[in-house]
């Protein structure tokens, strides 16, 4: 197969898609076409007025997938999974972003938590959740952040403490994102203040958000996201809520990892989604009376963002390699999410730049351009460089993980 | 008469006060979208005696104005200063014996008349509007306006038509006039405006032409968008000197003090530029259009990034509507794009220095 060879059939004004491999080409073009066919964006007023992070968690699209197996693409077949190659997750994952589709509702489910109960959950709870998982009927919000503690999770406050055969939780959780919808909270506490070092005394619970003693309080985003200070009042659960056993969190958290670092390389696959929309821009507007194409100093914009865009999947497809080769691209993935995610801040930046007043505006007003994408995106890719772990953090793996560097 | 550092300070202790007073932090947001809370802060901004104390510096006065306009970005402020300077340049450099324009001058200062300025074919930005004017027995305006500040709250639209050094002055409330939200992140929303025949005032503005009111556009928008993040700056600096992760202040580490210490050398250039070009303005120096490009080109992407840095440095905190940031991210950014953005000013720069093409 010729190293040329690309997906590409659209013709100019897109960025050619990137050969993967037979059987990762085929599964993008099935994924492609399945989306094509099966799910329309909302575009209805009363949908975009709605909290983003609502929107996109549309639990009858992720019963669709579900329908058609697609929610365990990567999972391992013996917990109903299509185990497929980290390869083929990534192009899904693109996928899906690149076609803004739904995917909140089980997005945390299959990313991070299912995979943690296959890793340290008790044989009982694989039964009984993986499969709720899988059927699309199970929504997590993760407890992790609190008031004095983002990065350095370790430090975090939140109690549990023992009361017979229950547990009960004291404590506040902050920026929970799906947490007004979903059914269950991955929540972190601190099971033995005692513990050295701190991350030992920590366990994960699996809580029924409506279990008495959580009340939410609503935030909203930059972006439109809502989000939650989600409070713990002497919240009730029982020994089995535990995931991975009394003091063993740190390692249910970490267990997931995998699977999360390949669903964060799909950063950059929306912005070829977006990149694409400011090329239509350019290649459909003029400026001064003349074509913008044919402007020096947007060509050069644009195809200094386009090398930056290869740049990010190359780094992207280095990370999912990595997996299928059955090594941990610890500070690999890092890089990935560190440089699309701010190439997602530089695109935004350069399609105000070019594009000028109208990119300001935002989706639903006539006038505004590329149906306001922009105003939403220069809005949202913040969340992309402070979630899933700031890019702070993420260099400080990079430096001590890549390079060896002393701590 | 030029006005002293010293003195400037001190109007602005005074101008920081009164907003803190009138326009809280904590109401700052919901009383932007409200038309009524606008309208009492405008007059009392108007007795307060801004409008007079950048009059009386004429021929200057842009320095003062610029102050008060980085003070209202910094308060998350959205009272419409910059249109009524606008107004005050345009409206002096017409017929100083037409009674009906000195009149509206004085209502302006007196806060009865309230300015929307429409730069339309002169605003940097292509689709901003354009405009015919038909005088026969009366002036009637027809055209398209985009990308309008203060629509909502204006009582006279001032619209620069695009015919040589004509300005035609339209009463909001006549017959003719259509105007349509257009959220986005500029709040309160920006306008678009239909005139279909409205009546107008019209006459010859005696300025070079309308490249001078969007210079002094881009040096106000410089100027609240830098209020909006030196505030920002300022929060971030204060919680890296708090917030405490893995043990240390997150202050000391370094991938924050050089963060922080790459956003104040943006700060400071921008600030610097923007005093720079609002000096030359009121000096009368021949150069000034191009110094308030200058300060529009540094800013820009300065400020911007600022405004990045800073988030990045808060991490999840300051993501939130309870938090400032949200609204003076708003501000930078829909400020900065206008009349232009980055790319008008450096081609107009590029023009001063070679010339043809623009």
């Amino acid at each position: 197969m010729s190293l040329a060879w690309s997906l590409k059939t659209e013709g100019m004004g897109r960025l050619p898609d990137l050969d993967l491999g037979e059987a990762a080409n085929a599964f993008r073009r099935e994924v492609r076409q399945w989306l094509a066919d099966s799910w329309k964006p909302a575009c209805t007023e009363a949908e975009l007025a709605r909290p983003v992070n609502e929107r996109l968690a549309d639990r009858a699209f992720s019963r669709l997938l579900a329908k058609k197996g697609w929610l365990g693409v990567a999972w391992p077949k013996q917990y109903g999974g299509q185990a497929r190659s980290a390869l083929e997750h990534l192009v899904f994952e693109e996928e899906m972003a690149c076609a803004e589709a739904p995917i909140g509702w089980h997005l945390v489910g299959v990313n991070m938590t299912g995979p943690a109960i296959m890793e340290c959950g008790s044989q009982q709870q694989r039964e009984r959740i993986l499969p709720e998982i899988l059927k699309g009927t199970i929504c997590f919000c993760l407890g992790y952040s609190e008031p004095d503690c983002g990065s350095d999770l370790a430090s975090l406050q939140t109690r549990a403490v023992r009361d017979g055969n229950e547990w009960v939780i004291r404590g506040q959780k902050v920026y929970t994102s799906s947490a007004s919808y979903a059914n269950y909270c991955w929540l972190a506490a601190r099971t033995d203040p005692a513990a050295e070092p701190r991350h030992a005394g920590i366990s994960v619970f699996m809580v029924p958000m409506d279990t008495p003693g959580i009340t939410c309080r609503p935030l909203t985003g930059l972006n439109g996201q809502r989000a939650n200070v989600v409070y713990w009042d002497d919240v009730r659960v029982p020994e089995s809520a535990i995931i991975g056993g009394v003091n063993e969190g740190w390692k249910v958290i970490t267990a997931a990892l995998a699977f999360e670092r390949v669903a964060l390389a799909s950063i950059g696959a929306r912005g070829r989604a977006y990149f694409n929309r400011l090329l239509d821009h350019v290649l459909q507007t003029k400026r001064n009376g003349k074509p913008m194409h044919g402007d020096p100093l947007i060509r050069d914009r644009i195809a200094s963002l386009a090398a930056d865009l290869e740049a990010a999947r190359l780094l992207a497809v280095q990370t999912a390699r990595l997996i299928d080769q059955g090594r941990v691209p610890i500070h690999e993935a890092a890089m990935s999410k560190v440089y699309s995610s701010e190439l997602m801040e530089r695109l935004a930046e350069t399609a105000f730049d070019l594009m000028g007043s109208g990119a300001s505006l935002r989706r639903g007003v006539p006038s505004a351009l590329a149906e306001g994408i922009f105003e939403f995106a220069v809005r949202d890719c913040l969340h992309t460089v402070i979630g899933g772990g700031t890019n702070e953090i993420q260099r400080t793996i990079i430096a001590l993980r890549g390079l060896g560097l002393p701590r | 008469m030029q006005s002293t550092d010293q003195e400037i300070e001190t109007l602005r202790d005074a101008a920081r006060r009164f907003l803190s007073g009138t326009w809280p932090v904590e109401r700052a947001v919901p009383s932007s979208s409200n038309r009524e809370e606008l309208a009492r802060l405008w007059q009392g901004i108007v007795s307060q005696g801004w409008l007079q104390l950048i009059e009386e510096a004429a021929p200057g006065g842009m320095r003062i104005a610029s102050m008060l306009l980085e003070e209202l970005g910094r308060a998350g402020c959205p009272a419409p200063l910059l249109d009524a300077v606008l107004a005050q340049l345009v409206l002096s450099r017409m017929g100083q014996r037409d009674e009906q324009i000195t009149r509206l001058r004085e209502q302006l200062r007196n806060g009865k008349a309230l300015f929307s300025c429409v730069l339309g074919p002169f605003d940097g930005d292509e689709r901003a509007g354009t405009f015919q004017v038909e005088q026969n027995d009366e002036t009637r305006l027809y055209g398209h306006a985009s990308f309008v500040e203060g629509a909502g709250l204006a009582t006279h639209f001032l619209v620069l038509t695009g015919w040589p050094k004509q300005v035609a002055i339209v009463s909001a409330g006549v017959p003719g006039v259509a105007i349509t939200e257009t959220p986005g992140l500029s709040v309160p929303s920006l306008a678009e405006i239909e005139f279909k025949g409205a009546t107008a005032i019209s006459g010859l503005c005696n300025v070079d032409d309308g490249r001078a009111v969007r210079a002094l556009a881009r040096l106000g928008l410089v100027a609240r968008s830098l209020g909006a993040a030196a505030r920002g700056f300022e929060l971030v600096t204060d919680y890296a000197k708090m917030r405490v992760q893995f043990g240390k202040k997150i202050g000391q580490y370094q991938a924050i003090q050089h963060k922080l210490a790459n956003c104040l050398m943006s700060v400071e250039t921008s600030r610097l530029a923007l005093i720079r070009a609002a000096v030359a303005y009121d000096r009368g120096e021949p150069d000034w259009i191009y110094a308030a490009g200058i300060a529009f080109a540094i800013a820009n992407p300065a400020l911007r990034q600022v405004c990045l840095e800073t988030h990045h440095a808060f991490g999840g905190v300051s993501f939130w509507d309870e938090h400032e940031m949200p609204r003076h991210f708003r501000r930078i950014h829909a400020d900065l794009v206008r009349c232009g953005g980055v790319h008008g000013a450096r081609e107009d720069i590029a023009h001063y220095l070679l010339g043809e093409p623009r």
